[in-house]
């Protein structure tokens, strides 16, 4: 404890006593992040903490992490032989959670008077990414974007498109993106003077393809047809390894008979729910080499 | 536990070095994680060295036949996860081993940094190496970085795939402190830049790490300015290019007519930091190349899709 209170001294006494150290004067209502004094976990949480400039008392709590809200809706029509996607993603920083309570009650508990809140961004932009692809999208947001969903839309190539309307793509990471932030702060110069400054943060979440998922988010927007364009058959032979293998590892008692039916169906979607993989039913090799590791015990 | 291992992190930019010859650079390991711990008049901090991928259920590689009026080609995709291991217990056991309490130690917050994807070129038998991502980050802040590569024929891409050491996952990091300077010294200069002529250079904390050697061997020079010391060998690291040598080793490539720049006597920021590399084997494991036209996985199946071909 005593370490805590002996770095807000020392935090305090570098902002009022030293001779250069000058504050910009930032008004209550205008507080603005301490880049130089950020309060650290070495379990490094799913926020970063940061002290206000020139009120200790007062913390700022950035995001480390983005998810997905909802996915992604891919729009797609035919043309020349090539398939023209149009994707839109929504997407939230995380800023809840049990990580976020243990660090904010701690910090409640240790710092009498703490106060949280949120920095809100002087500009924000998201880069997607995929099979060669980048763009970069520079939202208008309404509302502080480090605390509410954002979405977006562009033009994706063919390639990606393709790659998104295949049924495989389930098992893939098929789009990145990176979601870069700017807020603004207060940094020391190299003469240990503060001055104001504002600094990009960087974020990044990965998002596999669904068609074979949740179909109804690929629209072939000429007729209205939903789902993938492509999906995989596989041979007899592998799917009754894979009944095998389920009637093994789940108790699933099926015929073993290479024909993936409806009750072949179900038992590949418990054991995908159980190992964490999209549920679609679908037989794979993805679900193959689970399937054969789980027998492997 | 929570209360034990709590600490207040000051940023190395807070710590003000008066006495360079406090500086001290530990690296250990533990359970596959790396750190470095850097000790600046007592004020440790921890920077996490080690890429961890994220364990998500997805394949990160995709490989697509594509065909075209010129023939045959196959595109080679990656979408990869990842972020610095900073797991507690690690680092705490890391700690553990060079004996430093864990209530001394504070964690690097804000790391510039710079990402690369070193590809192996087999024409000219080197490996490329693109930045695909630059900023400012969090210790705990998960990143992702996207690539791909075309070959036009199977041979070309099999050849690639066997390469077990083809593909790498490259990081510089960097976090700055306050050092003061006092004035030039050309004997400084000197040293420094002949100590460069004959020496490797360390990935891990490269400034540090210099600084500590040079000080061991040139004592009585160093000491009448090692800050000023300090600031020489930032000037000349910040100007070495990495590359990856023949042996898949990420180095920092040291010109033979290394000169001295001259620091100007104020204040300095220096940025310090680690290069980490991530072999990422594509065939290591057969959940992570998906062949899209096929909706198989692993390299095993490569030749179905050469197959047509």
């Amino acid at each position: 404890m005593w370490k805590f209170y002996a770095v807000i001294a020392f935090l305090l006494s570098a902002m009022t006593t030293g001779a250069q150290v000058v504050s910009p004067s930032p008004g209550p209502a205008d507080e603005l992040v301490y880049f130089d004094a950020p309060v650290g976990f070495p379990t490094f949480r799913d926020v970063t903490v940061y002290h206000a400039w020139g009120d200790p008392k007062v913390f700022f709590l950035l995001p480390n992490g983005i998810q997905s809200d909802g996915g992604f809706t891919l729009h797609y029509k035919r043309a020349n032989g090539r398939i023209n996607g149009s994707l839109t993603l929504t997407m939230k920083p995380i800023m809840e959670g049990e990580d976020v309570k243990e660090i904010t009650s701690y910090l409640q508990n240790t710092v009498s008077g703490a106060k949280f809140t949120h920095s809100e961004p002087v500009a924000s932009e998201w880069e997607i990414l995929g099979a060669g692809f980048r763009r970069t999208v520079s939202p208008l947001y309404s509302s502080n974007p480090l605390l509410h969903s954002s979405s977006v839309s562009m033009d994706i190539p063919s390639d990606l498109t393709e790659i998104l309307l295949k049924g495989g793509s389930s098992y893939a990471t098929a789009i990145v993106v990176r979601y870069k932030f700017a807020v603004r702060g207060i940094e020391l110069d190299s003469s240990a003077s503060p001055r104001v400054t504002t600094r990009w943060f960087t974020r990044g979440v990965s998002f596999p393809g669904g068609c074979s998922v949740t179909p109804e988010r690929y629209v072939d927007i000429a007729t209205g047809r939903v789902g993938c364009i492509s999906h995989i058959t596989f041979n007899a032979d592998i799917v009754r390894e894979i009944q095998t293998l389920l009637n093994e590892v789940d108790q699933a008692s099926l015929s073993v008979d290479g024909v993936a039916g409806s009750k072949t169906r179900l038992a590949i979607r418990r054991f995908q729910s159980r190992s964490s993989m999209p549920q679609d039913g679908q037989v794979s090799s993805i679900l193959l080499h689970k399937l054969r590791d789980a027998a492997k015990g | 536990m929570f209360r034990r291992i709590f600490a207040l992190l000051v940023a190395l930019s807070a710590c003000n070095a008066s006495a360079a010859d406090n500086i001290v650079v530990k690296q250990a390991t533990a359970e596959g994680a790396a750190f470095a711990f850097v000790s600046v008049n007592g004020n440790i901090i921890a920077i996490p060295l080690s890429i961890r991928l994220s364990p998500t259920s997805e394949t990160p590689f995709i490989l697509q036949k594509q065909l075209s009026q010129f023939g045959t080609r196959f595109v080679l995709s990656g979408n990869l996860t990842f972020s610095l291991d900073t797991d507690s217990a690690k680092l705490l056991s890391a700690a553990k081993k060079l004996e430093l309490s864990p209530e001394d130690i504070s964690a690097a917050a804000d790391l510039q940094y710079k990402t690369y994807i070193g590809q192996w070129d087999g024409d000219t038998e080197k490996h490329l190496k693109i930045q695909v991502d630059g900023g400012i980050i969090s210790a705990g802040s998960s990143m992702v970085v996207s690539f791909s590569k075309t070959f036009d024929d199977g041979e070309q891409l099999t050849g690639f795939l066997r390469n077990t050491n083809a593909l790498l996952l490259l990081m510089e990091l960097r976090t700055g402190f306050q050092v003061r300077l006092i004035q030039a010294n050309k004997d400084i200069d000197e040293i420094v830049a002949k100590y460069f002529r004959e020496h490797t250079v360390p990935p891990i904390m490269p400034i540090t790490s210099v600084f500590v050697s040079i000080k061991e061997e040139y004592p009585e020079q160093v000491e009448k300015n090692p800050l000023y010391a300090l600031n020489a060998i930032s000037d000349v690291v910040s100007r070495l290019e990495l590359k990856v040598n023949e042996d898949g080793n990420v180095v920092y490539e040291v010109p033979d007519d290394i000169t001295m720049m001259g620091s100007p006597e104020t204040s300095s920021r220096i940025m310090d930091g680690a290069v980490t590399s991530l072999n990422l084997d594509i065939c290591g494991n057969p959940d992570r190349l998906l062949l899209i036209d096929l909706g198989k996985t692993g390299c095993d199946s490569v030749k179905d899709l050469l197959g047509g071909q």
